[in-house]
């Protein structure tokens, strides 16, 4: 009896062990799916190496170009900056800088800022209250502030008069900054309000603060990606004129030919092999229309060339453009310099590519690239 | 009869002797395979289960099935616990040895309960940031966020160990299917520069447009992570919402970082962060009129309370900064942050440094990693710190079984050294 008793507890207690062992072992929620309702994250300040982040999911920004106003493109904090220029070399700048939160609730806060980038000491609440208009921006209530300091110091707005348009949208506190000689600045005031009025949001278009889709008046262009690598040092033929780089060029020009022919120089730059030779003149193949080579072809399509540091690749070759049929000449050069390779190429109509082949051959190989870190 | 033996098998002391020689040996040979599986593979393939199926030993692959770690626990456990139910005898003169065996039970109960409910996290957050939740150093969830109103959002959470299962995903909490198309548990990107652009991308959408990812062999070094790809396609109300490449590249804030970091030193910052954002553009689908914006992120644990971090301090030993050690001799890492819990009205202030942990919620906060200082400073970086956050149940366990042990071997020396001296003087 008293062994049947302990053989007993001596199974339940082991069968229970065993079951429980298992059970933990292959429980414990891993590989579930789990659904939870947390506080909204709010839009960290910092990315994670402590720089500004790029503002997510940014509306892409449309306006009406006042006459007069140039831009600039957009900056370092900016979507977009524009200059205005005055009588005796006076100038006016207005910046658009979109900001992560709604931080436009302390408006005492964001003037006094401003206020101190420019010199200028800071404002009661009182004096605030009566500097502030009450605006609209692309429909939507906005703040206008609009002050001048007596004494401006060396700060970075170098002007005696700042007008400074604050709206709250989605998330974003948009700054819209006019800063400048206290006489240009106002006589701008009126145009600064009209620009604000055609300001409009478009959604659905994520990009970086810094790189933001700004479309342009009327014409939408995107070649705010310009790289700033820091360009070589060369010599442009006369000829060429260069233009705003596209999306990852870090230059670009524009060769004429008689009867509307022309050709086009890009330089780009990237880091390691980017896929080496082969893959880089096969995808040039490919853009004139011909063939994807073997390597042992490719080897043989590829001659060398002397450049200021050392050896690059020069291919020269013909094919015909997608649209139209038309012969297209394309010579290209692949220098690769340190951690880097730089690409160089002349693409167009077969007449300007042969005409400039030499000025380009030059313009590369006296190129004096910056050294890669 | 037959179960005699059976009882008398789990009972014996030869298995105890032989269950411990197996536990020597899975210590050595799991502790061996560190150096050729890394540390957290082979704690999880050697002790975190029931059976090893073949063995990594000083670089060689050996097939010798070992116990695992479970199966050895367990059947020690009941080896002991069943030992002690047959041998069981109420009495004073035993009660030493009781309170020994009850101290061991608890060591290995607690050890179980440690593996099993424990949970390392980790916390990063600049000064001035606040955050409601820590992540995981190594498991990756894939995320849908929704709103729920102004100030809440729905998170479901779908966790790497089912992403790497593939097939067809459905939660009632998501209008649509996710179908997990391919799954890499590490990963590396590749910007889709124009020079780069040889072969089409893995999908149109979101991310994928602008980088491609490949799937590399999973490391095992400790200086490295793991990084996952998922290839997923979401589909739902008759209509399909494309393929998207969900990455721990893009949802992971560190491993971005690493990414602009890598490009900024090769193509200047502005470069940098223009690709770095195409990498991180956040990618959502809309679908019963909801925005579904998906990542695939660190685990993430939430609390019911927040933390900021208001300070961190990171000083050296005057002196010891030279341009061979620009980082110096650390003296100390401190990190001043401020505690909000709501549901208990608490707001108040504490420091966290070296070997003074914040223990609270159940939680402890150990300082962990800094950048902050001069070296931060002269890197143009927000001084930021690390805090691990440590979930353990059963941390008291281990103290407590040892405390018993302690006490049961006192006791049985003590009624033996008394019983001892009382003959002694009896017979004198």
């Amino acid at each position: 009896m008293i062994e049947s008793t302990s053989n007993q507890a001596f199974w339940r207690v082991g069968v229970c062990l065993m079951v429980a062992m298992a059970a933990l072992s292959a429980g414990c929620g891993k590989g579930e799916i789990q659904v939870y309702r947390v506080p909204k994250e709010k839009p960290s300040l910092r990315t994670d190496d402590g720089r500004d982040p790029p503002p997510a999911a940014m509306p892409s920004l449309a306006w009406k170009l006042p006459p007069g106003w140039e831009e600039k493109g957009p900056g370092r904090m900016s979507v977009a900056s524009f200059s205005i220029p005055g009588k005796d070399g006076q100038e006016a700048e207005v910046s658009v800088m979109p900001m992560p939160g709604e931080s436009a609730s302390n408006l005492s806060l964001l003037v006094n800022i401003v206020r101190q980038g420019a010199g200028m000491g800071p404002i009661g609440d009182e004096e605030l209250a009566r500097l502030v208009e009450d605006i609209s921006i692309a429909g939507l209530p906005a703040r206008l502030v609009d002050f001048s300091g007596a004494t401006v110091s060396n700060g970075p707005d170098k002007g005696n008069r700042i007008i400074l348009a604050v709206l709250t949208r989605a998330g974003t506190t948009w700054f819209f900054k006019m800063a400048g000689s206290e006489d240009l600045v106002s006589s701008q005031k009126g145009v600064f309000l009209d620009f604000l009025k055609s300001i409009a949001f478009h959604e659905g278009v994520a990009q970086p603060a810094a790189a933001a889709n700004v479309q342009r008046g009327a014409a939408a262009a995107d070649d705010s990606a310009t790289a700033v690598q820091a360009k070589p040092t060369w010599e442009v033929p006369q000829n060429w004129k260069e233009v705003p780089p596209t999306q990852m060029l870090l230059a670009k020009f524009l060769l004429a030919g008689p009867a509307d022919t022309k050709a086009e120089v890009t330089v780009s730059v990237f880091p390691g092999e980017v896929g080496g030779l082969v893959a880089n003149v096969n995808r040039w193949r490919r853009q004139i229309g011909l063939a994807e080579a073997a390597a042992d072809e490719v080897s043989k399509l590829v001659s060398p060339l002397d450049v200021a540091r050392g050896k690059a690749m020069l291919v020269d070759m013909s094919g015909s453009e997608a649209k139209n049929g038309k012969t297209t000449r394309l010579i290209g050069v692949i220098v690769p310099q340190g951690a880097q390779t730089w690409f160089y190429k002349l693409m167009g109509d077969e007449a300007v590519a042969e005409r400039e082949k030499a000025a380009f051959i030059k313009f590369v190989q006296g190129a004096k690239h910056p050294d890669a870190v | 009869m037959r179960s005699n033996k059976v009882i008398n098998f789990f009972t014996s002391l030869r298995l105890t002797v032989t269950l411990l020689a197996f536990g020597i040996l899975l210590v050595f040979v799991g502790t061996v395979a560190q150096a050729d599986e890394g540390l957290y593979q082979a704690q999880e393939r050697y002790f975190k289960h029931w059976f090893v199926w073949g063995i990594s030993f000083f670089g060689h692959k050996v097939s010798l099935p070992l116990p695992g770690g479970y199966l050895i626990g367990t059947l020690l456990l009941i080896n002991l616990t069943s030992a002690h139910i047959k041998r069981f005898q109420l009495t004073w003169k035993k009660f030493g040895i009781h309170l020994t065996h009850a101290g061991v039970i608890l060591l290995l109960v607690g050890q179980l309960a440690t593996d099993l409910f424990s949970r390392e996290t980790q916390l990063r957050f600049t000064e001035g940031e606040t955050k409601c939740w820590s992540e995981s150093g190594m498991d990756y969830e894939l995320a849908f966020v929704t709103d729920v109103d102004k100030d809440t959002e729905e998170v479901v959470a779908i966790p790497q160990e089912r992403l790497a299962r593939g097939g067809e995903i459905r939660h009632e909490k998501l209008p649509f299917a996710v179908q997990v198309k391919s799954y890499w548990k590490n990963s590396d990107p590749q910007f889709r520069a124009p020079m780069q652009r040889n072969a089409p991308p893995l999908t149109t959408n979101g991310a994928a447009a602008h980088f491609d990812f490949h799937e590399i062999p999973v490391t095992h070094d400790m200086n490295s992570k793991n990084v996952p790809t998922a290839i997923v396609e979401i589909a739902g109300a008759g209509r399909s919402f494309g393929a998207w490449v969900a990455s721990g590249w893009a949802g992971d804030e560190t491993m971005a970082g690493v990414v602009r970091r890598s490009y900024a030193r090769q193509m200047g910052g502005a470069m940098a962060d223009t690709i770095a954002s195409r990498l991180t553009e956040p990618q959502f689908v809309e679908a019963d009129g909801k925005r579904y914006t998906f990542a695939l992120r660190p685990a993430r644990a939430y609390k019911p309370y927040s933390l900021t971090l208001l300070k961190a301090t990171h000083t050296t030993y005057p002196g010891t900064v030279t341009t061979g050690n620009p980082e110096g001799i650390p003296k100390d890492f401190r990190s001043r942050v401020r505690i909000d819990n709501p549901q208990k009205g608490e707001n108040r202030e504490v420091e966290i440094y070296m070997n003074s942990p914040l223990r609270y919620g159940g939680l402890t906060f150990y300082q962990y990693q800094m950048a902050a200082g001069e070296l931060a400073q002269q890197a143009g970086e927000a001084p930021s710190s690390t805090l691990q956050v440590v979930r353990n149940p059963g941390w008291v366990t281990p103290y407590a079984g040892c405390a018993i042990v302690a006490a049961g071997l006192i006791v049985q020396f003590m009624i033996h050294l008394v019983g001892f001296v009382s003959k002694k003087r009896k017979t004198a």
